[in-house]
């Protein structure tokens, strides 16, 4: 079958190859050719990267110095506390409702405009026809359509910030009743982002919804249909395998999410009380549908960055995979069982007790497919040749970190341990773990391994390095202490654990408020090591080293093609594919690789 | 022995992870216990800790000895192999054993929590009413019955008494909010809506802690853990755990001075709310 479609493809492409003039606008805007729209999404989710991670400097600082806000005259009056000192200078301070409205952004924005974009938006888009042997996705123009959802769902995000009462306040989970009534009702304070704010968060993300939809259809169709001759699903790339589980998630995830979404949007707006006790509504419902699709959401953001390690760690260790069989099985397993765990979360929320318990023993198991993992990792690098370029570094690192994130999750998977951390600052690290440790370590990865085919140019090796080991220093210096902070009972969420001039917070956590100043100040290296890395992208797009068609002698057939690859991806014909992609150190040839496409006479 | 265990491993990694507890008031690690139910937590803790740790010191060994001795050597071939089938096996079921023991072993614990509520005969009942941003608390009285003249109330500060069972039912007025006690590993969500049951038995009162601690003004604290507005960070309370006869004496005195006078306005906003809570909006509410 995939034979047919190759041979009609090729007669497209040899037709296509005849218009390559179609203008700026159409080739780089308005594109639908899917190398294009990874890149768009590539750059998008690297600039929302920058307002999160700015955000997070903020939430820090308060963290750390909740009594001193620098330059707070450049905030909008309501926003901030303007106090005089006993030296007569005026002090600004934070408080609560900034504070909440960022920490509800900086999740919101890395969560969906950042990680989720990266992972499956660009690398989702840009590797799946190279991998596969397709000339495109099938379906380019809803393609195109999945990439300009974004933009609306980002302006009504961003217009949130402009309105009355401020954005969202009630955490990126937006939980009812807070987030569900417009003027969330208390004797004293009305909450803020009540009015507007949370309505356009909630219709920003229902929209982003579309595009994750459009995209995942996409990938499903195009990796069932579209393979190039000879290339059977046992030997596509991990990465390919991951992207394609990962949209299946997505397709069944994301409907839930957003018909979440859109009965909180009528509980604000048309008078529903889904989620309100007022008409018979019920705000845990709210928290069943959230996780349901949110649960998976954690798997969609650590799945492709797997499948992109997988790759990376083979073909710089050139050495094969190990166990590729069992890797493939072991996604499946977590995608299945992603779906029985969202419980987990809600193991404290007054549900079934006995219902958490079995929560617990699905999400005991969930870590299994993880350690599989893990330990083939391990063994692919083991006797081993490994060049120790920036790819390899960080994808190394996420293999480090995500063993600690993975164990961490275990303390929270047993219920009556998470009685005592849920909701403390143990998860927060947990999350950062899985999420930065994780997902942001394979997207660099993912970037200096793919940016020479992306642009024909090479990252510089040496800023590269400089910049993987600084950012793994200070993600563990930021990080890690989270775990502490969470054993001393820091609750998240909270705009400050103790403030030690003013001698307000809470008197149990002013011990650990050292480690508070500790970690904003490793934050903020981290936030500006981040530089080295933008300033490597931007050089290297223009003066970057010219590379070949394959700088990293890999095997899979996106190398086969020209760096950059052209429209309709690969020359007149198709390549054939005549083995599974991690042939490396192959006793058939005398290099240390042997592509997907060569065609070996029998010996 | 488990706890020698977890106290050398601490201790090995104490320059590490820098837990040192010992002779402080609360410091790093996890505060003092004060509950009977909270020692079976913490060795859960403890036992989850020396797993993870045995295996992040076993992988990340092999990691760092991998990087040390396969780095890249010009015109060397690695390994041309696919995998194993015997090690496959080996580590999956290894940790597959493992991990179904962790969670068969909780089960216990969490029932214990969780499930088993003493039997309200021989505990204490206290209603606790969660808003924007206070925690309030209704005691039953010297009759012992609720809804009467000589309920005491008392705001931010909730009186328990030591060695006895305290069953605390929680309802929230507004929104979600999670009463947290973090000396007796205590934590239970309210949705609003809802009456949510939650129970424990505390083993030292204030005045004992005050002396080991060797702080006058020390007290044990409330916190919310569930995000319930822009000042969630100031919905706190403190903790007070009498010795019995104390908790009675208390009792009494608060009791008369409750049929005494009438009590705050806002505790009839709840009752009519029937507790079961409605959220009105705020113009209705002002009504009153």
């Amino acid at each position: 079958m995939s034979t047919a479609v190759g041979t009609a493809e090729q007669a497209g492409a040899a037709h296509h190859d005849e218009h390559h003039d179609m203008g700026f606008i159409k080739k780089y805007v308005f594109s639908t050719d899917h190398k294009i729209i990874g890149i768009q999404f590539l750059f998008t989710g690297l600039l929302l990267f920058v307002l999160g991670g700015l955000l997070a400097l903020g939430i820090r600082w308060q963290l750390a110095w909740p009594y001193d806000l620098p330059m707070g005259e450049m905030f909008p009056e309501s926003m901030v506390n303007a106090t005089e000192n006993a030296a007569g200078e005026t002090v600004y301070t934070m408080g609560g409702e900034f504070y909440t409205m960022m920490m509800t952004m900086h999740g919101s924005v890395m969560i969906f405009f950042v990680v989720i974009p990266l992972l499956t938006g660009a690398f989702g888009n840009f590797l799946i026809p190279l991998q596969i042997g397709a000339r495109d996705m099938a379906f380019p123009i809803l393609n195109m359509l999945s990439y300009w959802m974004v933009p609306p769902a980002l302006v009504i995000m961003l217009i949130g910030f402009f309105v009355e009462g401020g954005h969202a306040a009630a955490g990126w989970t937006s939980y009812p009743t807070l987030s569900a009534i417009s003027t969330a009702y208390s004797n004293v304070v009305p909450t803020p982002g009540s009015n507007w704010g949370q309505t356009c968060w909630c219709i920003s993300l229902f929209i982003l919804g579309f595009s994750s939809i459009m995209g995942s259809v996409n990938y499903i169709t195009t990796i069932i249909k579209m393979r190039a001759p000879g290339m059977t699903m046992m030997r596509m790339p991990l990465s390919t395998w991951a992207l394609f589980i990962t949209a299946i998630l997505v397709v069944f995830g994301t409907p839930v999410l957003a018909s979440a979404l859109f009965m909180l949007i009528m509980d604000r707006t048309l008078g529903g009380t889904f989620f309100l006790p007022r008409g018979g509504g019920q705000p845990l419902l709210w928290q069943h549908l959230f996780w349901f699709y949110s649960h998976p959401a954690v798997y969609i953001m650590i799945l492709p960055g797997m499948g992109f390690v997988s790759d990376i760690l083979s073909t710089h260790a050139r050495k094969p995979v190990f166990g590729y069989k069992p890797m493939v099985y072991s996604m499946g397993a977590i995608a299945g069982l992603g779906f029985i765990v969202w419980g987990h979360h809600m193991f404290q929320s007054g549900m079934n007790p006995a219902l958490g318990m079995t929560f617990m023993i699905s999400t005991m198991m969930i870590a299994l497919p993880s350690a599989i993992k893990t330990f083939n990792w391990l063994g692919t690098m083991w006797q081993s040749n490994m060049r120790l370029n920036p790819a390899m570094l960080n994808a190394i690192s996420f293999v480090a970190m995500f063993v600690i994130g993975g164990l961490s999750g275990i303390f929270m998977a047993s219920t009556p341990v998470d009685i005592y951390i849920h909701d403390t600052y143990f998860i927060v690290g947990h999350i950062h773990y899985v999420l930065f440790g994780g997902s942001m370590f394979a997207i660099f990865a993912a970037i200096y391994h793919w940016f020479p085919k992306m642009f024909g140019r090479n990252m510089n090796s040496g800023l590269g390095k400089i910049h993987t080991v600084l950012t793994f220093v200070f993600f563990n210096a930021t990080f890690f202490p989270m775990h502490i902070l969470g054993m001393a009972g820091h609750p998240r969420r909270i705009a400050f654990g103790w403030d030690k001039v003013n001698e307000t917070g809470y008197e149990f956590l002013a011990d650990v408020q050292g480690l508070n100043e500790f970690m904003t100040m490793a934050a903020f290296m981290l936030g500006a090591v981040q530089l080295i890395f933008a300033l490597n992208l931007f050089w290297s797009l223009f003066a970057g080293k010219k590379v070949g068609n394959n700088p990293w002698g890999c095997n899979s057939l996106e190398w086969e093609t020209t760096s950059p690859a052209p429209h309709g991806n690969f020359g007149p014909e198709l390549p054939t594919v005549y083995r599974g992609p991690y042939e490396y150190a192959s006793p058939l040839v005398d290099e240390d690789y042997l592509p997907q496409a060569r065609k070996l006479e029998k010996a | 022995m488990h706890c020698t265990i977890t106290k050398m491993l601490l201790g090995v990694l104490a320059p590490v992870f820098l837990l040192a507890t010992e002779g402080r008031a609360d410091g790093w690690g996890l505060p003092e216990n004060i509950s009977t139910f909270g020692g079976e937590i913490d060795h859960q803790f403890n036992l989850i800790l020396v797993i993870t740790t045995i295996t992040f010191i076993v992988t990340m060994t092999v990691l760092v000895i991998a990087l040390i001795r396969f780095r890249h050597k010009e015109g060397k071939k690695a390994q041309h192999v696919h995998g194993s089938h015997k090690l496959e096996i080996i580590w999956t079921l290894v940790p597959a054993a493992i991990l179904l023991f962790l969670a068969f072993y909780q089960t216990k614990t969490w029932a214990l929590v969780k499930m088993d509520t003493p039997d309200k005969s021989d505990s204490v009942v206290i209603q606790v009413f969660a808003k924007q941003f206070e925690w309030n608390f209704r005691y039953a009285g010297t009759d012992g019955i609720f809804d009467t003249e000589d309920d005491p109330c008392t705001i931010k500060e909730l009186y328990v008494p030591v060695n006895k069972n305290v069953i605390l039912e929680i309802r929230s007025l507004d929104v979600i909010h999670s009463l947290f006690l973090p000396h007796l590993r205590f934590k239970q969500d309210v949705i609003p809506g809802m009456r949510m049951s939650a129970w424990f038995q505390a083993t030292k009162t204030t005045l004992q802690a005050r002396s080991e601690r060797g702080d006058e003004k020390f007290n044990y604290e409330i916190a919310c853990t569930e995000l319930c507005g822009i000042e969630h960070h100031t919905m706190k309370g403190t903790l007070s755990i009498l010795a019995q006869g104390e908790f009675d004496t208390w009792l009494a005195k608060q009791s008369v001075e409750a049929a005494q006078f009438s009590r705050p306005e806002i505790w009839d906003d709840w009752e009519r709310a029937g507790g079961e809570l409605e959220i009105e909006p705020l113009e209705e509410h002002a009504d009153h």
